[in-house]
């Protein structure tokens, strides 16, 4: 796993910024639409398999709005679960261009660690592991 | 409906997040979290996950800081100070960093670093709240500074009281005081204030006119006394030169404290003008003090007091040359330096002499009243703050040796920062922020220690404090505990930082594990100074634990065990008679001797051993004096039932007072044997006679054997009267005796519940009060001593301790470090034995340099230290403090011998564990 900058001692030279798991998560999940805070928060469970922690999420949407990798757009909600039904007021997180960007090289990056495992044999012992797919 | 904690609890912290953030998430985060909460699972299991999310948003939070930094105009992505040269986003960094290293390098160790910090910031930030508050904070008067006492400057007695007639005469002539006031605080005097048939007993105070203007304190309603309010009705028939007895208040007039006022007369604002039955007396209330005054201890102005009433100071009665009874204050005029007030205080008393009106050694001493309260303390409390002062030093030496070791551990990831780029100065800056991280919580801590110390001290009201209602933990002195917490945090954290650095910076990355391990002086440094601190305090504790041992075991001319005491006031309104209080008296001594469970029981104006004071001039007859200011002077004491045999008092010669001995007999009285071998030498005294307060002249029947005023006093010379014999003129306050007898002897508890219902027998409606069993009562005039031994003595226990710990650590440390050498030799074939001696001899050097250095530093400063302690008033009269010598050297050298060879104990045992097969294979 990548060490991220939290954990990287102070006094150190600040390597590229890399993605952290939960930010790949986040842009993935926008991937597949516009999407209200709920509905992202359902999405990156499933994907997950458990309930992403709330401060940390947003955390990292504060990150990626900062970055310019998603916008957040005042609309209408679409929601359909209960009270929150549609038509009221409602902000959607959206994926720009660059946000899309960034998460393919972040795909890439990874893509390229796999094949790099599999020609070491290492795939299989990964596999066997934790999967979430 | 109510909304959880949990959700409370999550968007108050949200409170805690930048703005930014609050702001663009803050309502979503709150709903979410909510929503949250709304699943439908079981409630253990949602309520779990919801503090889960607080416990991840506590976590987040520095993160969410740390970004909004970064996103501070001037630090967008990608700027120079993005990449991380920014001071704050730098120091921001670093503060983060050492939070987290102190959270991985051991919770425990970490923990115990901030207790022993807090435990030295409380007891530093608590003694300078209590010197600030004794010495430093004025008084609460008008323009305290100018504020002075006037005493008679008697080479035998000390500061004394002046005669009514001088006082008067002063008042008139001294021009550098702008008030001159009188208050009557020989001894206490209460009246009875009866309202609808119940009686209270009150504390009164007899003023001259201008003593509240003396002190600067207006009067919160009416007025205040005036002069001729100090004169009775018919004083002019008084004969101005002939003593008598009159202890009344001139006029009928009072002023009331506002206590007082509220709680008896429901804070009435009409209430002057009304009338208070006092005594058998109507009095009518002309003002009431503002709250507080008078309310707290003051004894340096008569002491708290219920109502302030007018002192009589008309010539005669007890306005007499020869008659030395009032305490004096004053108000020095504007402009006007006390010295100058001094030299016309002189020129007054040069003046009288020139008249032949006083006497050649009459001497007035002018004191500021701040002298007067702070008095003996001020040194006390100095050396006390010093001690701690040590205190603080030594744990700043502990943590600072801990850390060492700690950062020496930590050379490998000092080297790995310092090789991809970390300069000196911010390794520096990393290790001196995780001290100052541990001295935060260690001051937090102190000042809550502190705060909790100031309130007891408060609460408990300790006799050894002037002051004491003065303490208080204000924002100046959490200033000092932030000042010492940050000098805390750079004594410890510089050394182990500069330490591990210059380790770090010498091994780089290739050798990071060995190099720069030349630590041995530094930590042998420390430990030795904080032993030889500790000597320092060892010794002095030892000094004045030994003067306190010394004067609590004092022989009092008296045994003061198995005996209870307590007082009781006869009510005025219903005891005015003299022959009445005489057959009450008589009956109650009558009950009590029948009783089994009780040897002896006696009664006395003042307990003896309890410090009061009431000293009488006294002649004897037939012998003429020359001057009336050399009139000998005598503790009176009136006493009732068997004194001698209830304190086992040792009858020298002659006989005892018996009950024969009632009024109208030949009036009788005992001395004590100063007062016999100073005014009657070879003779014996008995069949003299002496002139007590006037006529009739008293026969000596008895000598008894001499009883010291308080533990730290010498006897003076005193004259016992029997109460049958002189309790015409007033209505004693007795204080009394009961000595438990019987085999078993009673409980003092049983002992109180018999006495109660003897008296209940008597008289249902009278209620003893402060029954004490007299050794404590004792102890209670020691409360200086005690307070001082007590204090010193736990701050070198704890000093003590820490040097050993700091022994301890810095031996384990060497033998965890040198593990690897030391199994290599006995690899090699060294004897266990010569390892062991390697570490004993290291723990004997550095404890022998403690001693040294301690000793040093105490035979130094010996001198010094008895200037301090005969100015702290803890060396008093014959039983001065002892020096330090051989005995007390021994005493300390055996303990912190002992206690180092403890600390010395387990690392020896380690090094006898070590298996140098298993070190080898670890090579």
């Amino acid at each position: 796993m990548r060490k991220t900058s939290r954990n990287r001692a102070p006094g150190a030279r600040s390597a590229p910024d890399a993605l952290t798991e939960l930010q790949v998560d986040l842009l993935l999940s926008l991937r597949e639409g516009p999407a209200e805070a709920g509905d992202l928060l359902d999405r990156i469970a499933r994907w997950r398999g458990a309930e992403a922690p709330l401060a940390t999420v947003y955390r990292q949407l504060q990150r990626a709005l900062d970055g310019g990798w998603l916008t957040l757009e005042e609309g209408t909600s679409q929601a359909t679960d209960g009270s929150r039904g549609p038509g009221r007021p409602g902000r959607q997180y959206r994926l720009t261009a660059a946000g899309e960007r960034r998460l393919e090289e972040a795909l890439g990056s990874q893509q390229r660690r796999l094949e790099h495992a599999r020609s070491l044999g290492l795939l299989g012992r990964a596999g066997a592991g934790r999967s979430r797919s | 409906m109510r909304r959880a904690l949990d959700q409370r609890a999550f968007e108050a912290l949200l409170r805690l997040s930048p703005r930014r953030f609050r702001t663009r998430f803050g309502d979503e985060l709150a709903a979410q979290q909510a929503a949250r909460a709304r699943r439908s699972e079981p409630a253990a299991v949602v309520r779990r996950g919801q503090w889960r999310a607080v416990r991840d948003l506590i976590r987040q939070l520095p993160g969410l800081w740390r970004d909004e930094l970064a996103q501070r105009p001037g630090r967008a992505l990608g700027s120079r100070r993005r990449r991380g040269d920014g001071t704050v986003r730098v120091l921001f960094d670093e503060v983060l960093h050492a939070a987290r290293r102190l959270r991985r390098s051991g919770r425990l160790l970490t923990a115990l670093s901030v207790c022993t910090l807090g435990l030295g910031v409380g007891a530093a930030v608590a003694m300078v709240t209590v010197v600030r508050g004794v010495l430093i904070a004025p008084l609460p008067y008008g323009e305290p500074d100018r504020i002075v006492r006037i005493f008679k400057d008697s080479a035998d007695e000390g500061d004394f009281f002046l005669s009514g007639v001088r006082f008067a005469a002063a008042r008139e002539q001294l021009g550098s005081l702008v008030q001159v006031a009188g208050f009557y605080d020989y001894q206490e005097e209460g009246l009875d204030l009866v309202r609808e048939g119940r009686g209270r007993r009150l504390r009164t105070l007899r003023v001259s006119a201008g003593y509240f203007e003396a002190l600067g304190v207006a009067p919160l309603l009416g007025r205040t006394f005036e002069r001729r309010e100090e004169i009775p009705d018919g004083a002019g028939l008084r004969d101005p030169n002939r003593f008598e007895m009159v202890t009344a208040p001139a006029q009928p007039v009072a002023i009331l404290s506002w206590r007082l006022w509220n709680e008896e007369l429901g804070g009435d604002p009409g209430v002057l003008g009304s009338r208070l039955e006092l005594g058998g007396s109507r009095f009518s209330v002309v003002g009431v003090m503002p709250r507080g005054f008078g309310g707290a201890r003051a004894p340096h102005v008569g002491g708290s007091a219920d109502l302030w009433l007018p002192l009589d100071t008309a010539a005669g009665g007890v306005n007499v040359l020869d008659n030395s009874y009032l305490s004096v204050v004053a108000r020095l005029r504007d402009g006007v330096a006390p010295k100058t007030a001094q030299a016309e205080i002189d020129r007054f008393l040069e003046g009288l002499r020139a008249e032949g009106r006083a006497p050649e050694s009459l001497a007035w001493k002018m004191v500021p009243l701040e002298e007067t309260v702070v008095g003996d303390s001020r040194a006390m409390l100095w050396l006390l703050l010093a001690a701690v002062g040590v205190l603080l030093v030594v744990i700043c030496l502990n943590l600072s040796g801990l850390t060492l070791a700690q950062a020496l551990d930590r050379r490998r990831e000092m080297a790995c920062r310092s090789a991809v780029g970390a300069s000196r100065r911010r390794l520096l800056l990393q290790a001196i922020l995780e001290s100052g991280l541990t001295s935060l919580a260690g001051g937090a801590l102190g000042a809550a220690l502190a705060w909790l110390a100031v309130h007891i001290l408060r609460v408990a009201q300790p006799a050894a404090l002037p002051r004491y209602d003065a303490l208080r933990l204000d924002l100046p002195v959490l200033g000092v505990a932030v000042a010492v917490s940050a000098i805390a945090a750079i004594l410890v954290g510089v050394l182990p930082a500069l330490e591990a650095s210059r380790a770090a910076a010498a091994a780089r990355i290739t050798r990071g594990a060995t190099a720069g391990e030349r630590t041995g002086i530094p930590r042998r440094l420390l430990v030795a100074v904080q032993l030889a601190l500790a000597v320092v305090l060892l010794a002095y504790a030892g000094m004045l634990g030994r003067h306190f041992a010394e004067l609590y075991h004092v022989d009092m001319g008296f045994e003061p065990d198995d005996v209870l005491t307590f007082q009781l006031r006869l009510p005025d309104h219903r005891y005015a008679e003299p022959e009445r209080r005489i057959a009450f008296y008589g009956q109650l001594f009558e009950r009590l001797h029948a009783a089994p469970e009780i040897e002896a029981a006696a009664a006395t104006s003042k307990l003896p051993g309890d410090g009061h004071r009431n000293r009488w001039g006294f002649r004897i007859a037939g012998v003429e004096l020359d001057e009336e200011d050399t009139v000998p002077l005598a503790e009176i004491r009136c006493v009732a039932g068997d004194l001698l045999g209830a304190l086992a008092i040792t009858l020298l010669e002659g006989r005892d007072l018996a009950a024969s001995d009632r009024a109208g007999q030949p009036p009788v009285v005992l001395v004590n044997r100063t007062l016999a071998t100073r005014y009657f030498g070879d003779e014996s005294p008995i069949g003299r006679q002496l002139l007590v307060g006037g006529r009739p002249a008293r026969t000596v029947v008895g000598v008894v054997a001499d009883v010291r005023p308080a533990p730290a006093e010498t006897p003076v010379p005193k004259i016992y009267l029997p109460q049958t014999q002189f309790a015409g003129n007033r209505n004693w306050d007795l204080s009394f005796v009961v000595a438990r007898g019987g085999d078993p002897r009673p409980t003092f508890s049983a002992l109180q519940s018999r006495v109660e219902g003897v008296l209940a027998e008597l008289d249902p409606n009278l209620a003893p009060y402060d029954f004490v069993i007299y050794r404590e009562l004792l102890g209670a005039h020691l409360a200086r001593e005690r307070f001082a031994a007590t204090l010193m003595s736990s701050f070198a226990g704890l000093v003590l301790v820490l040097a050993a710990l700091g022994l301890y650590g810095a031996l384990d440390y060497g033998v965890r470090r040198r593990r690897s050498e030391l199994g290599l030799r006995l690899a090699l074939g060294a004897a266990r034995r010569r390892l062991l001696f390697d570490v004993a001899g290291y723990a004997f050097a550095v404890t022998a340099a403690g001693l040294a250095v301690g000793f040093a530093v105490v035979w130094a400063g010996e001198r010094w230290l008895s200037s301090v302690f005969d100015r702290s008033g803890l060396a008093r009269s014959d039983l001065a403090i002892s020096g330090f010598d051989v005995a007390l050297t021994i005493a300390v050298a055996a303990t912190l011998l002992v206690v180092a060879a403890l600390a010395a104990l387990a690392p020896a045992r380690r090094t006898l564990a070590i298996d140098p097969a298993e070190v080898l294979k670890s090579q």
